[in-house]
Parts: structure tokens; C-alpha cells; sequence
């Protein structure tokens, strides 16, 4: 690993051949959650920048959470290195390897998002502009709800959620964006669930 | 059915709703008792069958044929509204709802609002921190119609949207029903 990515992530997560394995061979649709994905430290300090960060409530018919502005607009020191570095070419490249999709340097729409009791979001897709992989790098889990659901796909539609990914601190979500990544995040019935979500492209 | 002095007040009526943007009117005390007891005796009783498609909406529907059939074609009822909406009512579409914990509807750019008017008949008392207002947005503005057992809401759809409010774990074992009447 480059300097830059070494210094944010634990090597001993990202192993490409495991995570690539489980990525193609996970159902609904391609997905893996990887484990204590940043260094220990890293992780402490971007955890504390984001939680400083300015929330906002957004609500509307398909979701109700706080949410930040885009991180690439972030003041704090941490948060810039930190999308510097999900954005390098390095980074990008080890997640073009784990999931056998082509993908060029750089992340978008990159918010943070607090999910509080009551706070949930509806079954969707992602698909939009140029979104190839989503991600979700878990901050704080929420101690009982908040799990991503993933749904099988019938007709055109989302049938019925098969898995839910309960949200682990340190650990980082990545799926392929798709006409079948239909996904929800259940609602957080207790504790606030913190985490970063954006997409590669 | 309807409370007399909402029948006597019809004109009043028609001035709250044309002033209101959306144009809308919240009734409450609507039906006479007897009639009221009588209706969700019988709503008790329907079956109710699950309508979910993920990405679109969540709640149980109620049969309750005699219901359907009352509300679709009594004509007082539509002489009333009728009056309200200034205009004459060819067919209304009844459809009743249950809605629990977990229950929701979106809005769907495939989904076009049906018909020209709706109205809203209540049968549960309600915590707005439950979640599960219907949402009506106009504009800039968003209005949440919050269920109260007797409640009648009409509203106007032209350039309307609207969508039931996810409801949220706090509701528990607490349901909304509501007769839906799609207006054309």
C-alpha cells in the first residue's frame, strides 16, 4: 500500500482476494462488509471530527436523519485528509480490485449522516448520474434498529429484505449500484447511528 | 350521516377550503354517533390483506364491501362535498386503509395523483410523534393531516402531492384507519 492509504488503513482488513470473494459471491446483489477497515487512531480522530461536524435534519417521504453539507467542504483537517484519501487513486484502486468494477479516481456526494431514534430510510436503489459503488463507513452503530436491509427484486420491483447488515463501528460497507441494489435502512429504535456514505464512480 | 350542522354550515364550509393553499378542509365530529359506531363495528369485522411493494408503499387494506359500497355512492355524501369542491362528483373510488407501525407510502413519478379531490375519514385517535400524517404538499408548502377518530378531511389534488408519513416504532400496537375516497 502507498504511504497515504497505509497510514488510514488496517492492511490486515483489506485482504483483495477475500473481500473481491465475498463481494461477487454475496446475495441479494454484490455487497461485503469489511471489518476494522481503518487504523485504530485514524479512526478515533475521524469519528470525533465528524461528530463536530454541523448536522441538519432532512425529512421527506422516503427518509428522516441529520445530515451534514458535503464532506469535500469540511473545514476540519481530519475530514479533508480523510477524503483525500477514500478519493486517491490508490484507494479507488483497491476498490476497483475488490469488486471487479471499473472505477475512476475520486468520491462523490459524500455526507455524514446521524440516524436517532425514529429516523429511518425507505427501500431504493441508488441509481443515479455516474454511481457505480456505494459505501457506508459505520462511525457509532445504534444499539437496537438501524440495520441496512437488502431486498430480493421481483418484476422490477423490491420483494422482501433478505439480509440486514447491522451497522459496526470501523467497518466499511460497499455495493454495487445497480436496477437490483434495492436497499432500506430499518429504523433506529434506540442509540444514534452515525456513519459516511457516498459513492465511487 | 353527517353531523347537521356541518350540512347546515355548507357555505362556510366552501369558503375555509377555497381559502387554503392546497385547498382543504379538517371536519371534525363528522359522522352522527350511531352512524359512526355503526361503520367501525363493521370495520372491525373486515379482513385485511397486506399491500406492500418495497419502494412504493406499506399498509394493510380492510374489506368492508358495505362500506365500499355506502361511501361510493350515497348521495348525500357527494351532494356535500360536491358543494364544497363547487363542482359535480361522477364517481368516487373507496379505498380503506389500516396503517401500522412501519407503514408508509412514497411519492412515485410513475404514481400521478388520481382523481381531482380526496377525502380522508378518520376512525383512531392519534399521536402526531407516531408518524402516519398524510402529507399534503403544494408549493413550498407541506401540511401534515393528522388522524383523530370522526375526522373528515377533503382536498383538493390540482397540482397536489401527497404521501402517508412513515410511522414509527413509537405508535406500538396503535393502528390508524381511515376510508380513502378518491374523488373524479
Amino acid at each position: 500500500m502507498k504511504n497515504h492509504v497505509a497510514s488510514w488503513i488496517n492492511p490486515k482488513a483489506v485482504e483483495i482476494k477475500k473481500v473481491k470473494h465475498s463481494f461477487s459471491k454475496a446475495k441479494p446483489f454484490p455487497h461485503v462488509l469489511i471489518k476494522n477497515v481503518l487504523q485504530a487512531e485514524k479512526f478515533i480522530a475521524l469519528k470525533n471530527a465528524v461528530s463536530k461536524e454541523k448536522f441538519m435534519e432532512k425529512e421527506c417521504d422516503l427518509f428522516h436523519f441529520l445530515q451534514t453539507d458535503e464532506l469535500k467542504f469540511s473545514k476540519n483537517k481530519v475530514i479533508q485528509e480523510w477524503y483525500e484519501l477514500f478519493g486517491s487513486k490508490e484507494f479507488v484502486s483497491l476498490i476497483a480490485q475488490c469488486t471487479n468494477i471499473k472505477l475512476a479516481p475520486g468520491v462523490m456526494d459524500t455526507f455524514a449522516a446521524v440516524y436517532a431514534p425514529t429516523h429511518f430510510l425507505l427501500c431504493h436503489d441508488d441509481r443515479l448520474q455516474k454511481r457505480k459503488v456505494a459505501f457506508i463507513l459505520y462511525l457509532e452503530p445504534s444499539t437496537q434498529g438501524g440495520a441496512l436491509e437488502l431486498f430480493t427484486k421481483k418484476n422490477g420491483h423490491p420483494a422482501r429484505p433478505v439480509k440486514k447488515v447491522m451497522p459496526l463501528e470501523n467497518s466499511l460497507m460497499i455495493f454495487e449500484v445497480s436496477g437490483s441494489s434495492f436497499h432500506a435502512v430499518e429504523e433506529v429504535r434506540k442509540g444514534n447511528r452515525m456513519s459516511i456514505g457516498g459513492w465511487f464512480h | 350521516m353527517i353531523h347537521p350542522q356541518y350540512q347546515a354550515q355548507v357555505s362556510d364550509m366552501q369558503k375555509v377550503f377555497s381559502m387554503q393553499a392546497p385547498k382543504y378542509v379538517v371536519l371534525d365530529e363528522f359522522l352522527q354517533k350511531d352512524e359512526l359506531k355503526r361503520i367501525e363495528a363493521l370495520l372491525k369485522k373486515a379482513k385485511r390483506k397486506e399491500q406492500y411493494i418495497p419502494d412504493q408503499y406499506r399498509y394493510h387494506q380492510v374489506f368492508a364491501k358495505d362500506i365500499i359500497k355506502f361511501f361510493e355512492t350515497d348521495s348525500a355524501l357527494r351532494s356535500f362535498m360536491g358543494m364544497i369542491l363547487g363542482k359535480v362528483i361522477k364517481e368516487i373510488k373507496i379505498n380503506i386503509l389500516e396503517l401500522s407501525a412501519q407503514d408508509y407510502s412514497v411519492l412515485h413519478d410513475k404514481n400521478k395523483e388520481a382523481g381531482s379531490a380526496e377525502f380522508l375519514l378518520f376512525f383512531s385517535e392519534w399521536d402526531a410523534a407516531y408518524g402516519g400524517a398524510r402529507m399534503l404538499i403544494k408549493d413550498d408548502e407541506k401540511i401534515p393531516v393528522v388522524s383523530k377518530r370522526n375526522r373528515f378531511v377533503l382536498f383538493e389534488k390540482k397540482g397536489v402531492q401527497s404521501y402517508w408519513q412513515y410511522m414509527n416504532h413509537k405508535a406500538g400496537k396503535n393502528k390508524i384507519v381511515v376510508i380513502q375516497g378518491i374523488i373524479k
